[in-house]
């Protein structure tokens, strides 16, 4: 499972950086019961040992940036879109979005102003293509049903047939009632998207 | 009428003959005095000890690795050679894993005790051992309880890790010491 993070903010003014966080899903390995054979002193000396790996399922999410809604002064305001790498050894994957803004619970996405207390509302949408700024939506902490089509063998999405290495969309865009009731400020949220196989 | 039948059976045991200067055999007397000599030969010999079994987990590059520590002892200037081999697969390829989902190739480096580094090629096929010359190890403890232990690194490329089909795969290192 691989968890990656990137950060939402309405009016800061610079892009911030890529944070990617990769997790190796590989765990320790059982080694057969067979020790490994020591060799004795003599002419020659013959010593084994087993050599083994365990290859499970992996996936990975890549290619993520972080996105800024600028300083819109009224909703709607445009949307943002992300392309990004999806690989599954399974080419099936689930998705799931987190909300770190989110402390009520529910379903919502959201970005905060800490010291007003205050918060805006955004959606989540994401497809398996990068053909449309039209996706599903994702609800906080709720896995997506099963998606096909990540790249099965390759990390970076070298397979993928478009020049920029990507398999798959990210769209955002704000709520606009809960936009335009908020305080003028700055509101940030860090998304949490973590990839499983199927 | 028997016959008897005599079967003479030959040892093969070969015994060396040292070359002792003559025996002095003692006088008789109030005194005796008699003196022989003694005679060691110390061959070339070597061990390799203290291997473990090795499991590979995925690294940061996105392959996979795995380390084992080994003791190699070879007396007088502690020098010796090393074959590296796989267990010696049915399609020739020599340094390989082998699972249900196919084969893994894999590149073994051997630090030696003076931290000498050779790696072997994934490309080893064709069930050529691959040999190490001129190697460092330990010249008067076969425990290597003075130091100079070896290291063998296991390695699978990232792009051999990626391709290769979900599953375990295997293989048997085998580790020929010999005297330099």
């Amino acid at each position: 499972m691989i968890r990656t993070k990137a950060r939402v903010s309405k009016a800061s003014q610079l892009l911030k950086g890529v944070g990617l966080a990769t997790a190796l899903s590989a765990g320790t390995v059982a080694l057969g019961t067979s020790a490994a054979e020591q060799g004795l002193v003599g002419s020659s000396s013959t010593g084994k040992a087993e050599v083994k790996i365990v290859k499970g399922d992996g996936v990975r999410i890549s290619d993520l940036q972080d996105f800024n809604f600028g300083a819109g002064l009224i909703a709607p305001t445009a949307k943002q879109i992300d392309d990004v790498c999806i690989h599954s050894t399974t080419g099936s994957y689930t998705i799931t979005a987190t909300s770190q803004g989110n402390a009520v619970g529910g379903t919502q996405f959201r970005m905060v102003n800490a010291t007003l207390n205050e918060h805006i509302r955004y959606y989540v949408q994401f497809r398996n293509d990068t053909s449309s700024q039209i996706g599903t939506n994702l609800s906080h902490s709720v896995a997506s049903g099963t998606i096909t089509g990540a790249d099965q063998t390759s990390p970076t999405c070298d397979n993928a047939t478009n020049n920029a290495n990507t398999n798959a969309r990210l769209i955002l865009f704000v709520d606009e009632p809960t936009f335009n009731a908020a305080t003028p400020a700055t509101y940030e949220d860090t998304l949490t998207l973590t990839v499983a196989p199927i | 009428m028997k016959k008897l039948l005599s079967i003479a059976i030959a040892s093969a045991a070969f015994i060396a003959a040292p070359s002792f200067a003559a025996l002095q055999q003692g006088q008789l007397g109030a005194t005796s005095q008699g003196s022989l000599d003694i005679n060691l030969t110390v061959s070339d010999i070597v061990q390799i000890s203290g291997l473990s079994n090795i499991a590979l987990a995925q690294n940061a590059a996105g392959g996979a690795s795995g380390t084992s520590s080994a003791c190699v002892y070879a007396n007088g200037d502690g020098l010796y050679d090393i074959k590296i081999a796989g267990d010696g697969d049915a399609d020739g390829a020599n340094l390989e894993l082998d699972g249900t989902g196919g084969t893994v190739g894999y590149a073994v480096t051997f630090t030696d005790g003076a931290s000498n580094s050779v790696t072997t090629s994934t490309a080893d096929v064709g069930g050529t051992n691959y040999t190490a010359e001129d190697r460092v190890g330990n010249a008067t403890s076969a425990s290597c309880a003075t130091g100079n232990t070896a290291t063998i690194d296991i390695d699978v490329s990232a792009a051999d890790y990626q391709a290769a089909a979900v599953g375990t795969y295997t293989d048997t290192l085998v580790l020929i010491v010999s005297p330099n």
